[in-house]
């Protein structure tokens, strides 16, 4: 006799039972399974595509925006940052700090200006073509390539907002594909990436915060920092002969950074500087005849704090960086944000407090930030598990109620089997062997559902959120639930299995 | 050979019933008969290892079949005999021919599934293999429990009250197929029965009272 196949023939012939049992057992399995699956590869998204970045700095605004719109590239950004205020992150050699010049689309498809060290933040690599070594030159992520059919050589050209249907294209810009990234199963897949300036270059002639014109972005507007000022062609100032007009420039750190005013000299020049805090020339005098007392003493335990930090660096043998887009200050150029890679470093201690004090400048914290959300989102997963769970241990109820009625209406069957010779041990088999076929069979359906939505649910969330989820990913918390349920299979067989053998043979078949 | 001594039994709050001491020769036919209510199926349970004797002993083969365990003794009624019930008893979820390959199977019958065609075709039910019983008439079922009772080929055929709810025609018919069945795989007969009707048919007789 195979007790296996007996089990199985019985399920079989009552199957509305079994059934029932089956379906809210793969049920509870399915949630539960799909829990653990998107949870795990939505984690394990964010964790990749947050590539280690430890502070985002943008443009005032929603915190958790600017980490969405410039991390994930799912939200759209708080606004533009002054490249000069933010230079100073790109000077500092603890830290590392990278460009990011949002703005235009391509059929829905992000259009970023950043430098390369951008696509090896992200582990990529160029799978055809190279990287830009210009502007106007982009590299496209595989997906891209691969969802619009995209191949080195192709040009195309970018729309103005970060989604797709607007009519307002940079056909005087078009944009050439060099390259193609290998799949890095992160958000630069998704991604048409170029040189930073490419972007000030598509945007050249474009005055979009002072000449009325406002980027639709969702809801706000941002300008690109490509207009000019003439009041701020700084390379062309003799800073020797004339008076230097701030205006809101209200932060320079000297102490971090290496200004780069090409030929002038400060130690001859005289500022105008009402409003300009901190600014730490240190072989020259103020002209500063309304300072007050504790204002002078605060400015100067300022500097006396850079001053200090700048020795410190000096000390550890750091110098500062020299990054390309430093070329670009004082030209009033404007990026998106800067992600931050603090790198362990004392910066920590520091750049929240300097950031502080920078006009028009924000930064959000990306562990606290998201740490934040979780709170928010926990309570409602927790309650969906311990629904699935609930419904599982019902489910189990129902197994353990159907082998009940079962061996009610088995029993001389059972019996029967004692009569041919077998023995209790396989009557126990039998009956136990129905409990588990149940939970295995509904982990199975469960499995399959669970794969199935997340499967769908990758779809959306590719298309929407720049996450990459499938149903061919495989946790191994699936182990667990495989191993619970068949415990809870075989809990609920148990006591019906051990009734299966005590049944008195003679006196159930002489009353039927 | 088939030999019992000194069997007595006592249903709580009832009193002992004694049995006569019996032997049933390979291959013989046997009839135990007797009222209702005076132990034929006790004795017949007995005799199968399904209730345990307050005394007594059941040899088979020389072989004391309650010095074996339980589970030893299942296997060894499952191959030594053959029961049929009054009420044929089958597997409702599944078809003749496993019901019968099922018997087989417990008895560690030698022979294959050409045997359980051969038997069905002996008990006229060789069109209905596949058929569930329950889709089967009781006159059906009870040839196909008689024909389960040999695929395991044993050496004693347990009958108990064959006959009892069918007409003079078809009893004689059951006895002719059990006694062609039995005499077809060497296995002694051993009817338990309150039917007077067998009692001048087989030689051999054990009355209780």
């Amino acid at each position: 006799m195979n007790p296996l196949k007996l089990a199985w023939k019985n399920l079989i012939h009552n199957r509305l039972r079994s059934l029932l049992s089956l379906v809210l057992f793969a049920t509870g399995v399915a949630i539960i399974l799909t829990l653990v699956l998107t949870g795990e590869q939505l984690s394990e998204n964010l964790k990749k595509n947050r590539a280690g970045v430890d502070m985002v700095v943008s443009a005032p605004g929603s915190k958790i925006q600017m980490i969405l719109s410039s991390v994930y590239h799912i939200d759209n950004p708080t606004g533009n940052v002054d490249l000069d205020e933010v230079a100073f992150l790109f000077k500092n050699p603890t830290i590392d700090a990278y460009p990011i010049s949002l703005g235009d689309n391509y059929k829905g498809i992000r259009i970023v200006g950043t430098d390369k060290r951008y696509i090896k933040l992200y582990g990529g690599q160029i799978s055809k073509g190279k990287l830009w070594d210009k502007e106007l030159q982009a590299v496209i992520g595989s997906e891209v390539a691969k969802k619009h059919k995209l191949k080195v050589g192709d040009k195309i050209t970018g729309s103005h907002g970060l989604v797709a249907g607007n009519q307002d294209s940079h056909d005087e810009h078009p944009y050439t594909i060099v390259g193609i990234l290998k799949p890095t199963h992160s958000v630069i897949d998704k991604l048409i990436l170029c040189h930073f300036a490419s972007v000030w270059k598509v945007h050249e002639g474009h005055d979009h915060s002072h000449g009325g014109h406002d980027h639709n972005h969702g809801g706000h507007s941002h300008d690109h920092g490509s207009h000019s000022h003439s009041d701020h062609n700084h390379a062309a100032h003799n800073h020797k002969s004339h008076d230097h007009q701030h205006g809101d420039h209200s932060d320079h750190d000297h102490a971090e950074h290496d200004h780069n005013h090409e030929g002038h000299e400060h130690n001859t020049h005289k500022h105008d500087d009402g409003s300009h805090d901190g600014h730490n020339h240190s072989s020259h005098e103020e002209d500063n005849e309304e300072e007050t007392p504790k204002e002078k003493a605060r400015r100067l335990a300022k500097e006396k704090a850079k001053e200090n930090a700048r020795k410190k660096l000096k000390d550890q043998g750091l110098k500062a960086k020299s990054h390309e887009i430093l070329k670009y200050t004082k030209k009033n150029k404007s990026i998106t944000a800067v992600l931050v890679n603090i790198n362990g470093s004392q910066a920590i201690n520091f750049l929240p407090r300097h950031l502080d004090t920078k006009e028009g400048v924000d930064y959000a914290m990306v562990e606290y930030e998201t740490g934040r959300l979780y709170p928010l989102v926990e309570p409602g997963v927790a309650i969906v598990k311990w629904i699935a769970i609930f419904i599982v241990i019902i489910s189990a109820f129902s197994i353990w109620i159907s082998l009940f009625q079962s061996l009610k209406e088995r029993k001389y069957e059972l019996a029967l089997l004692r009569v041919m010779g077998g023995t209790q041990f396989q009557l126990f088999l039998v009956v136990l062997l129905e409990g588990l076929l149940l939970s295995l069979l509904g982990f199975l359906a469960g499995f399959l559902i669970a794969h199935g939505i997340t499967h769908y649910l990758g779809i959306g969330m590719a298309m929407d959120y720049n996450i990459e989820m499938t149903g061919w990913y495989f946790s191994p918390k699936e182990w667990s639930v495989f191993f619970g349920a068949i415990a809870l299979g075989f809990i609920a067989a148990i006591i019906p299995s051990v009734l299966a053998t005590r049944i008195n043979i003679p006196k159930t078949l002489a009353n039927k | 050979m088939l030999k019992w001594t000194d069997i007595s039994y006592a249903y709580p709050n009832s009193s002992e019933i004694k049995f006569p001491n019996a032997v049933i020769e390979n291959g013989s036919e046997n009839l135990i008969i007797g009222p209702s209510g005076c132990g034929k199926s006790t004795l017949m349970n007995i005799i199968a290892g399904l209730i345990q004797p307050d005394r007594g002993s059941v040899f088979f083969d020389n072989e004391d079949i309650f010095s074996l365990n339980i589970a030893q003794r299942d296997k060894f009624r499952g191959q030594k005999m053959g029961i049929i019930f009054q009420s044929a008893h089958f597997m409702q979820s599944l078809t003749l021919k496993e019901n019968m390959r099922l018997s087989q199977k417990l008895g560690k019958a030698k022979k294959g599934s050409t045997e359980i065609d051969r038997v069905l075709e002996m008990v006229g039910l060789e069109k209905h293999v596949k058929k569930k019983l329950s889709e089967m008439s009781v006159g059906e079922q009870q040839r196909a429990s008689i024909a389960r009772a040999v695929l395991s080929e044993p050496s004693v055929i347990l009958a108990d009250e064959p006959t009892s709810a069918l007409d003079d025609k078809n009893c004689l018919s059951v006895l002719n197929l059990l006694r062609s069945i039995a005499k077809e795989y060497e296995s002694s007969l051993l009817i338990i029965t309150h039917d007077q009707r067998l009692k001048g048919e087989v030689e051999s007789k054990i009355e209780l009272a």
